[in-house]
């Protein structure tokens, strides 16, 4: 292990996982000096019956719920964050919970953002404006196909990004009731993107033994309980503890910079309104071969993390390497028949490569160069190995 | 002047990159199998295309096809296709207009022209019988649509030309053959990325004869009597022209205004077609032949302007909130001389006006208020500031700016002038075109909205009406005959004509599959076999037409799959799924999940939407 010159690493999120997690929000709340949070949720997730759940945790509480905004689908825009803001205001709510994914997490953020500023301009804050004070007070409760990004410092809407340590939650609530995933595909797009998180975050440059171990957790997690997630998506203890990996992945990515699979999956998601995870999966593979096949250093501990002490002191030194990567492709050939392999069998055109690796790279600040970048995208289209 | 006996069966296959061409024969099966127009050219293409490729890139190709009708005096029948894959959706895109072009490559003895290639400097073609001239366009590349139209028309009959938009990649540029124009999903784009400024065709060396002349007359005479007889064709259409719909849309509540957040306004009747009759004393200026009359010119000033068509109108007009008629004719003319698709550029700009509001972008466009709305039209022409973001259409807009909630696209093309919170069936339709939110797929708007044979809001049996109208009107895009002839052959004949109004609404909603055999569209076909001399058997023929119908469609959308559509684009703008409107007494969505599967069962496609290996057979469609 290397020792480390310099990091820097923050989690501020308190989280609160296992049964009856829920129930425990209202004293949390008087913590915070609360008592009528507004509720950020989607009309799907209230449809399912888990909203009627999360409520239903309140029952026993002096805790009002102030309203609940369930406009939420699969995209956080500025006019559903007025809207909610509005709501907010309107019923003089003191707190925010997000119940939900990304989207519903985001508009949450974005709330919170216009009601602790009392302003309208959003935007200000994502052109430069400083966050420069502790927002309301906000829990996220992850719901179903999760992956982990509700945990982290980013808000993205409007396809804009702004990265604070003022928008971290306060508090993660991880509760059985809410985590079970409904179907296969859910669980192995979230598994794969926390898995992409993780590896990224693993493989960084920065030497951070607090990222490592996120990091090396989270893929520990993945690999006990992934194939068991799988095969049974509504399983109660393992989406737990899956979701468990998610947060983990989430937080080591947040203090990482941005791994190459990711940056290149959202720009391919942007082109092809296909999910960015899907991209995740093929990436991953390809990243890592170039990797290898530019001889740089996969460091021996992502082997470590998944093997476990004993079958690493058993492999040779200078296997470790890669054996760590071809562990990482046995939990994604886990995925086999779930999700596509190639980016020719998602019918991307290959035309659109060099601008997607173009901005990818413009998004790394050149950390990664595009024709990087783009020799990754080209073996993942054609299935090509190094 | 020679005669050529039903159709020329040659077409041209020109290399712009090589500057050769050569002459190829139509197949006698694809023609009996595709008819001809749009199916012909999707045909064409999918037998010599790639998936994949770049619609910009010189692989790409653009087929235009001029139709079994085109030449024999058949009612409306003066327009021709251009069939391509799109900049704009990344999917294939099928364009029909009027105008002299299609005409004159029709009597110059081509039923078709496929372009391939990229020239290396601006040319234009010179199309006559014996072939094909490649010229340099030094002279006319950077000039308007009009200039240009007017220095080719001098070598010819009949030109296609793109404007400053089409050399400028604008990805909804269009292409004008007259004062028609090419419009959607950025044809005109693919002809300026291969250098290709127009093409002028000499026209009037071969006269064109319909095989079987007493057939052809009799179901002639009975289609001029069908289009004089009904009320739209021969009423508000040749009176008030497309505009007739102002007041439609806005009575049903199917207006687009102010981005689609409403569905009428208290001062749409300032822009409807009898206000502009009445104030600008319009007159005809038409496709030839044409029955109809729909196109109008009229008198603003002292001068004399093409009066704008209804899309033009609800885009530019209502959906930005502008109710001055004078204003939106300006607008239309830009666009018209810069070569681009009106309905595009008002989508978008409505797009910009709303993410101005919200804080996404920092444009001078307001709802409301004309200010900066010509400059930046002119400025997406030449992609000079913002106008070089919008002039990627809304799409791409709110990707790289956000705003993705109120971009109003399917698949990337913006939406025609109808809101479908107020026809439920055009909004399956919409999300299920194959070109993306066309309205010309299956016009259910006018049974939903307009003629209140079908209820707007009821889904039971709407995959089915718009299946069957996306057949029927495939099969009339590959004739190719104006699809405004439809309310004749659909609305006319006696059985129907007898039947009352809220019966067949009835029947429509519950029991469609009879409602819609009580139209009788066998004017078509039977008009289709004359010109070829082919033996026409009653309903059998019909039912052959809408067979090749489906196959026309299916095979688009196989086309379609094959770049990577599938149900995940069969969509609808948020706004439409999840936001109700003030102006309907109580609040709706467009159930569109509660359609798109029993759509997809009727048609033959998985649960993804891809078509099914045996719906491609029973359709003899070869597997590529």
């Amino acid at each position: 292990m290397q020792i480390p010159d310099y990091y820097e690493f923050l989690n501020q999120a308190k989280i609160i996982s296992g049964k009856k997690a829920m129930e425990h929000i209202p004293f949390e709340l008087r913590g915070y000096d609360a008592q009528k949070p507004l509720v950020v949720t989607s009309r799907a997730l209230s449809e399912s019956g888990l909203i009627k759940k999360f409520i239903g945790a309140f029952k026993d509480s002096a805790v009002t719920l102030g309203g609940i905004f369930n406009d939420v689908r699969d995209y956080a825009g500025i006019g559903l964050a007025r809207d909610a803001a509005f709501l907010y205001r309107e019923r003089g709510c003191d707190s925010i919970i997000a119940v939900g994914n990304g989207p519903e997490v985001d508009v949450a953020k974005a709330v919170n953002i216009l009601v602790a500023e009392k302003t309208d301009d959003l935007f200000k804050y994502f052109e430069g404006t400083p966050l420069k004070r502790h927002l309301k007070p906000l829990i996220v409760v992850p719901a179903c196909c999760s992956s982990g990004m509700e945990f982290t410092n980013t808000v993205t809407v409007d396809n804009r990004s702004l990265t604070s340590n003022f928008l971290y939650p306060d508090l993660a609530v991880l509760d059985p009731r809410m985590t079970p995933a409904k179907s296969r595909d859910c669980v192995a797009e979230s598994t794969v993107i926390a898995m992409a998180h993780a590896v990224g975050a693993a493989l960084t440059d920065i030497h951070s033994p607090m990222i490592e171990a996120y990091a090396h957790s989270a893929l520990r997690y993945l690999g006990l309980h992934m194939t068991k997630g799988l095969k049974k998506p509504g399983h109660v203890e393992t989406s737990l503890a899956l979701h468990n990996a998610y947060a983990l992945a989430a937080l080591a990515f947040s203090n990482a910079p941005a791994g190459m699979v990711h940056l290149l999956a959202v720009e391919l998601a942007r082109a092809t309104d296909i999910s960015a995870g899907k991209f995740m999966r093929i990436l991953l593979p390809y990243k890592m071969a170039h990797m290898m096949h530019k001889k740089m250093k996969i460091r021996d501990e992502l082997f470590l993390a998944l093997a476990g002490y004993d079958e690493y002191a058993a492999t040779p030194a200078k296997d470790r390497s890669r054996a760590g990567v071809e562990r990482v492709l046995a939990l994604l050939a886990g995925l086999k028949g779930m999700m596509p392999e190639t980016m020719k069998d998602l019918k991307v055109p290959k035309y659109k490569l060099g601008d997607i690796a173009k901005a990818a790279s413009a998004r790394s600040g050149k950390r990664y160069s595009e024709a990087d970048c783009k020799t990754v995208l080209e073996h993942a289209w054609e299935g090509r190995a190094f | 002047m020679q005669e050529v006996i039903g159709t020329n069966n040659r077409m041209l296959e020109i290399d712009l990159t090589a500057k050769k061409f050569q002459v190829t024969e139509v197949d006698k099966k694809d023609r009996d199998l595709y008819l001809g127009g749009k199916g012909l050219g999707l045909k064409l293409l999918y037998d010599r295309m790639e998936p994949g490729l770049d619609p910009l890139g010189p692989d790409n190709m653009i087929a235009f096809t001029m139709g079994i009708l085109m030449g024999t005096g058949a009612p409306c029948s003066g327009r021709f296709e251009a069939i391509t894959k799109s900049p704009l959706t990344g999917a294939m895109v099928t364009g029909t207009c009027g105008g002299p072009f299609g005409m004159a490559v029709k009597t110059s003895g081509w039923d078709a022209i496929i372009v391939k290639g990229k020239c290396s400097a601006p040319t234009y073609l010179y199309i006559d019988s014996k072939g094909v001239q490649f010229k340099p366009a030094k002279g006319i590349w950077g000039k308007d649509t009009e200039a240009a139209q007017a220095a080719l028309l001098k070598e010819g009959a009949g030109a296609i030309v793109i404007g400053p938009a089409g050399e400028n990649l604008v990805k909804y540029a269009n292409i004008a053959s007259g004062h028609r124009f090419l419009g959607r999903g950025g044809i005109g784009a693919v002809m300026g990325s291969k250098n290709l400024k127009g093409i002028v065709a000499r026209g009037n060396e071969f006269k064109i004869v319909p095989a079987n002349k007493k057939k052809f007359a009799k179901a002639n005479k009975r289609f001029f009597k069908f289009i004089n007889k009904n009320p739209i064709t021969s009423g508000s259409y040749r009176s008030f022209g497309t505009n007739a719909n102002v007041n439609l849309s806005n009575a049903s509540g199917i207006l687009p205004v102010r981005n689609f957040t409403g569905g009428s306004h208290g001062e749409a009747h300032k822009i409807s077609g009898e206000t502009m009759a009445e104030r600008f004393h319009t007159k005809y200026d038409t496709c030839k032949p044409c029955a109809i009359l729909c196109g109008h010119r009229g008198t603003i000033n002292g001068k004399e302007h093409h009066i704008p068509e209804y899309e033009t109108i609800g885009l530019m007009g209502s959906n930005l909130e502008i109710f001055d008629p004078a204003q939106i004719v300006e607008w239309n003319e830009l666009c018209s001389k810069y070569g681009m698709d009106t309905i595009s550029t008002g989508g978008t700009l409505a797009w910009a006006m709303e993410a101005t509001e919200k804080g996404l972008i920092k444009t001078n466009l307001k709802f409301g208020s004309p200010s900066g709305v010509s400059e930046m039209i002119r400025d997406i022409a030449y992609r000079k500031g913002m106008g070089n973001d919008l002039a990627e259409g809304s799409r791409a807009a709110s990707k790289k700016y956000g705003g993705e909630d109120f971009a109003i696209h399917v698949k990337g093309l913006e939406m025609a002038a109808y809101d479908p919170r107020g026809c439920v069936g055009h909004g399956l339709s919409y999300a299920t075109a194959n070109r993306g939110a066309c309205h010309l797929s299956s016009v259910l708007f006018s049974l939903e909205a307009y003629l209140g044979m079908a209820s707007p809001y009821a889904t039971r049996w709407k995959p089915f009406m718009v299946k069957f109208m996306e057949n029927v009107l495939s099969a009339v895009n590959s004739l190719h005959i104006c699809l405004f002839t439809a309310y004749a052959v659909f609305l006319e004949p006696p059985l129907i004509k007898l039947t009352p109004v809220p019966l067949i609404k009835q029947l429509n909603q519950n029991l469609s599959l009879v409602a819609l055999n009580l139209m009788d569209v066998s004017l078509w076909p039977e008009l289709w076999h004359a010109v070829l001399g082919k033996t026409y058997i009653p309903y059998l023929g019909m039912l052959k037409f809408i067979k090749a119908g489906e196959r026309v469609h299916v095979l688009e959308r196989y086309m379609n799959t094959r770049e990577g559509i599938s149900r995940k684009d069969d969509t609808l703008p948020r706004r439409f799924l999840t936001e109700g409107r003030k102006c309907d007494q109580k609040e709706h969505t467009v159930p569109l999940e509660k359609m798109l599967g029993k759509y997809y069962r009727l048609r033959g496609y998985d649960a993804n939407g891809i078509p099914k290996k045996r719906t491609l057979k029973r359709l003899n469609i070869a597997i590529q």
